[in-house]
């Protein structure tokens, strides 16, 4: 019963235009780098070419106009994130759907049913896109390809120095290609790990106008931002889910997200037992 | 009376958190002695002395620095919207005049983002002048009334257009299309290292956040030129200051009109933004 209906409510909000609309917009961003990747690049030496999984959006130094259209997909991304399945979980808070669904499941159970189609909605949404370029990179540009966006060749001391850095540098060593997946994917789940700690606070309180549900996780994510430009060292959220980040990371991080995952379990679990009419 | 008392209150509270984070996060002094000048440059983008040259990290602070303005912005963006999701016939049965309704919720919203702009300079400079030795000069207060006058303006336009966007969209859809429309004005800011380019170079010139930046602009009054320190790259810089009036003006004005034939037209029997749109 709870796990049809963490399947129906999936399907559910990947069928409302919030997601439709974010997915296009990903899609968008992801488009374009490929196009002007594909313009810049063609009849390129395969020696001067940067390797395929750092021309990817994700990449800050990825492609020619690459920096405008990240700056662009960081700024909007707290933004688009309670979108797929936060909004639609609200609305449905707003409109008295829940009491209905409550009643039928269980209040308990249908909070976190909600909980973890915000979760997998949100990782689908939030994946597809950029596992779709991975793709495309794959096929149109040479796998043999080894640059760096940064101009720092293979041999260049930096360079091992620089991979270092990289969140799962193992892997990157391994298979830069399978890296390229995981950390995308990794993404992914922050991604809705972000989009939970929203949905906690629709658990929890009422607001009259959706859009303040936006603010726990753009006052959370901004705050990253703000600390880094103050405190030595780096605390900006996308520091830690970009791929190819190479600055020195700080290992709090590794408490971040399982905290803001207990914040919504937690909250879930409050607002399952919260009386639906009151 | 008592609507407007809690706007203010709000406003004021918004004004204080952005004066303060900017105060911290973004006055930099390059030497001992900082002059007003300086000081209300890095307000508006510019790095100790150095003008804005479009990197990722000036991009991603110039979008910091918006980040509480955006906050104030959906508090605001509701000033106008709220009249429309509760008690709307009542409301307009009342005022059967709705552009004399329009102008004055419009001043209404014109006064919250003066007072915003105000109250977050206010606060920026005097928390500034604790930290560190500001000395005060003619041309300081010329740029701080430039500073003053240009963000107000875009302040209004963007809560004008999340208050006029919503009655259609919904809250949340609103704000997330002006909050993508400005991302985009504010990636367009690293366009200026292309701006050799005619076409980057025109988009620079369009793009209103371009004209917010004062460390990009030249000046009639000797004293102000002398105070914006000389930038090398020829072809893009020089703004001035009633060009740029002129620029923000015009968009502002749009925003205005085309939400004035909105809130006209709006048929205020139809179904709610909120639960419909987002």
């Amino acid at each position: 019963m709870f796990f049809r209906s963490v399947a129906v409510q999936i399907r559910s909000c990947l069928k409302q235009s919030g997601s439709i609309i974010t997915f296009l917009i990903l899609l968008a961003f992801v488009l374009q780098n490929f196009i002007l990747n594909v313009q810049t690049y063609q009849g390129d030496d395969v020696l001067s070419m940067v390797h395929p999984m750092k021309l990817l959006v994700l990449n800050e130094f990825g492609g020619y106009l690459n920096i405008e259209m990240f700056s662009v997909l960081l700024q909007v991304y707290p933004l688009l994130l309670p979108l797929p399945a936060v909004i639609p979980y609200a609305k449905e808070r707003q409109t008295g759907e829940s009491i209905l669904l409550a009643a039928r499941i269980g209040g308990m159970r249908y909070a976190f049913s909600r909980l973890l189609s915000v979760l997998v909605t949100t990782f689908i949404i939030f994946t597809v896109p950029f596992l779709i370029e991975i793709g495309l990179n794959c096929i149109s540009f040479p796998l043999e390809a080894q640059g760096d966006p940064l101009g720092i060749g293979i041999y260049d001391p930096k360079y091992p120095e620089m991979v270092r850095r990289y969140l799962f540098s193992g892997l990157y060593i391994r298979s830069p290609y399978l890296y390229a997946v995981v950390e995308t994917l990794f993404w992914g789940l922050c991604s809705a790990i972000f989009a939970a700690f929203s949905a906690a606070f629709v658990a929890v309180f009422r607001f009259k106008f959706t859009v303040f549900y936006l603010l726990p996780v753009y006052l959370f994510l901004n705050a990253t931002t703000l600390l880094s430009a103050k405190v030595a060292g780096t605390t900006a959220w996308y520091y830690y889910v970009l791929p190819y980040n190479e600055r020195l990371k700080n290992p709090a991080y590794l408490w971040v997200l399982p905290i803001l995952l207990l914040i919504a379990v937690l909250a879930t679990a409050r607002g399952g037992r919260r009386d639906c009419i009151g | 009376m008592h609507r407007l008392r809690s706007d203010l209150l709000y406003t004021l509270a918004f004004g204080i958190l952005s004066g303060a984070l900017s105060a911290f996060l973004f006055v930099r002094p390059m030497y001992d002695v900082t002059y007003l000048p300086e000081l209300v440059l890095q307000l508006s983008g510019s790095r100790g002395v150095f003008a804005l040259v479009g990197g990722i990290s000036e991009i991603m602070n110039m979008y910091m620095r918006f980040a509480p303005s955006i906050l104030f912005e959906i508090y605001a963006g509701t000033v106008m919207y709220r009249s429309f999701c509760t008690a709307s016939v009542y409301v307009f049965t009342r005022n059967p005049n709705r552009a004399k309704w329009y102008r004055r919720e419009a001043c209404r919203v014109l006064l919250l983002s003066a007072l915003f702009t105000t109250v977050s300079l206010l606060v920026a400079v005097l928390l500034s002048a604790v930290r560190h030795e500001v000395i005060p000069n003619v041309p300081g207060a010329i740029l701080l009334l430039y500073h003053f006058i240009l963000y107000s303006i875009w302040t209004f336009t963007v809560t004008i257009l999340i208050n006029v966007l919503s009655i259609r969209l919904g809250s949340y859809n609103a704000t997330l299309a002006a909050a993508v429309l400005q991302a985009v004005c504010i990636a367009l800011l690293g366009l200026v290292r292309l701006s050799d380019q005619p076409v980057f170079a025109v988009l620079t010139r369009v793009s209103p956040i371009s004209h917010l930046v004062l460390g990009w602009f030249r000046s009639a009054i000797p004293a102000v030129e002398e105070a914006i320190p000389p930038v090398t790259r020829e072809g893009f810089w020089g703004f001035s200051f009633p060009t740029s009036l002129l620029v923000v003006s015009v968009y502002c004005l749009a925003v205005v009109l085309s939400g004035r034939q909105l809130v006209l037209h709006h048929d205020i029997l139809s179904g709610n933004a909120e639960l419909d749109g987002g």
